[in-house]
């Protein structure tokens, strides 16, 4: 045993939670260092003096303050509790509950209006549109080979595209449209 | 109808008797389903020992004596939350630690003077003492006064469990549940802070 492990095992040794081989070994530590025994003294007597302080004692008026606090609050909990709910909007200050609102909304605009989706379910209203005329176009006019392998190039272009480069194809596709049209006719 | 009258003292003088009998956890069990007799006899219990406990903490006795009534109050109006898995003691003594230490934080912000800055006589924690010596007596309270200031000098962790087994003579695991820290530290941190309190007080013993 050395120092550290002496200073470690003080309390344990007092509180007499070490094993009796620990025990052996650390009172002789003690018996062979005095600076060790004195800190063992020492300790102990301040432990002592701890325990050994007066207690202090709640006042005389105590339990009268804590009975009427009691009986203050058996009057009126439910009516503190719904003074505090007064102003709340599904349980959020008005303030948070506008935050949250404009929160929602912006969320489900840019769902809708910005992010692109491959099922075409959460796809922009422009792109879904163009989708929408191209396809029809294709069904109604099954002949014509050249234009529609270019129609079909344009379509797959759009599936993949950002809404960015569909307007810069928008005129493109326009120009399609017509001349299938005009070939229909 | 005299003898009616000292029936029913002898039968309120029994249960009176038996409330004292009751453990701790009986008796908030007894609360829970409706008996406030349970309630004043856990509150009489318990109040000086949180006292002594949450005033080592706080450094002022009005109010420590603040925090126990929140404690004893909270105890009333939370009683089902106490579940029958730990010691009520242990839950109390929880309920009343919290308390102290929203307090302490609340000291620290608003910066109050401390009270280890104020001298001797204007600290209002003056244990008696039964000693009728004068010398004895003044020599006594200094060293009380010594032995306050060395555990308030304490960090707050070392105080916390110092003053759990060392005033309140909590058992080591009690400790632990109290604090929720795990045993091992519970025990390095009481030695750390005994040799800690040695140091400081080695001259005055």
């Amino acid at each position: 045993m050395n120092r550290y492990e002496f200073e470690d095992k003080i309390s344990d040794y007092i509180d007499n939670q070490l094993s009796s081989s620990e025990r052996k070994a650390f009172e002789n530590y003690a018996e062979k260092n005095r600076e060790a025994k004195e800190l063992l003294s020492s300790t102990k007597n301040v432990i002592d003096l701890i325990k050994s302080q007066k207690k202090i004692k709640t006042s005389e008026n105590f339990m009268p303050n804590l009975i009427d606090k009691v009986r203050a609050y058996k009057k009126a909990p439910v009516q503190s509790i719904r003074s505090q709910n007064k102003n709340m909007l599904f349980g959020l200050s008005p303030k948070n509950s506008a935050l949250m609102g404009v929160f929602i909304f912006s969320f489900v605009f840019l769902l809708v209006n910005i992010i692109p989706s491959e099922n075409g379910f959460f796809q922009s209203n422009i792109a879904s549109n163009k989708k929408n005329t191209t396809e029809k176009t294709l069904r109604s006019s099954p002949t014509e080979s050249v234009d529609s392998k270019e129609l079909v190039q344009a379509d797959s272009t759009l599936n993949t595209m950002k809404p960015s480069e569909e307007i810069k194809l928008r005129p493109k596709l326009e120009k399609i449209d017509i001349e299938l049209v005009k070939n229909k006719r | 109808m005299i003898n009616q009258q000292s029936q029913s003292l002898y039968i309120q003088q029994q249960a009176m008797d038996k409330s004292f009998k009751f453990t701790d956890e009986e008796l908030i069990a007894r609360f829970q389903e409706g008996d406030e007799q349970s309630y004043i006899e856990l509150v009489n219990r318990f109040k000086d020992r949180l006292i002594n406990f949450v005033f080592r903490l706080v450094n002022d006795r009005d109010q420590a004596e603040d925090i126990i009534q929140d404690t004893m109050l909270k105890l009333y109006t939370h009683k089902h939350y106490y579940k029958n898995i730990a010691k009520f003691s242990t839950w109390i003594y929880t309920i009343a630690g919290n308390f102290a230490k929203t307090e302490l934080r609340k000291k620290k912000t608003r910066k109050v003077t401390n009270n280890s800055q104020l001298g001797p006589e204007d600290r209002d924690y003056d244990p008696p003492s039964d000693d009728p010596n004068p010398q004895k007596l003044v020599e006594s309270k200094f060293i009380n006064t010594k032995i306050h200031e060395a555990i308030e000098n304490l960090p707050e962790h070392f105080k916390v469990v110092t003053v759990l087994r060392d005033i309140e003579k909590l058992p080591y695991e009690e400790i632990s549940n109290i604090v929720d820290v795990p045993l091992g530290t519970v025990k390095s941190r009481i030695n750390r802070a005994r040799i800690q309190l040695q140091k400081d007080l080695k001259d005055y013993i």
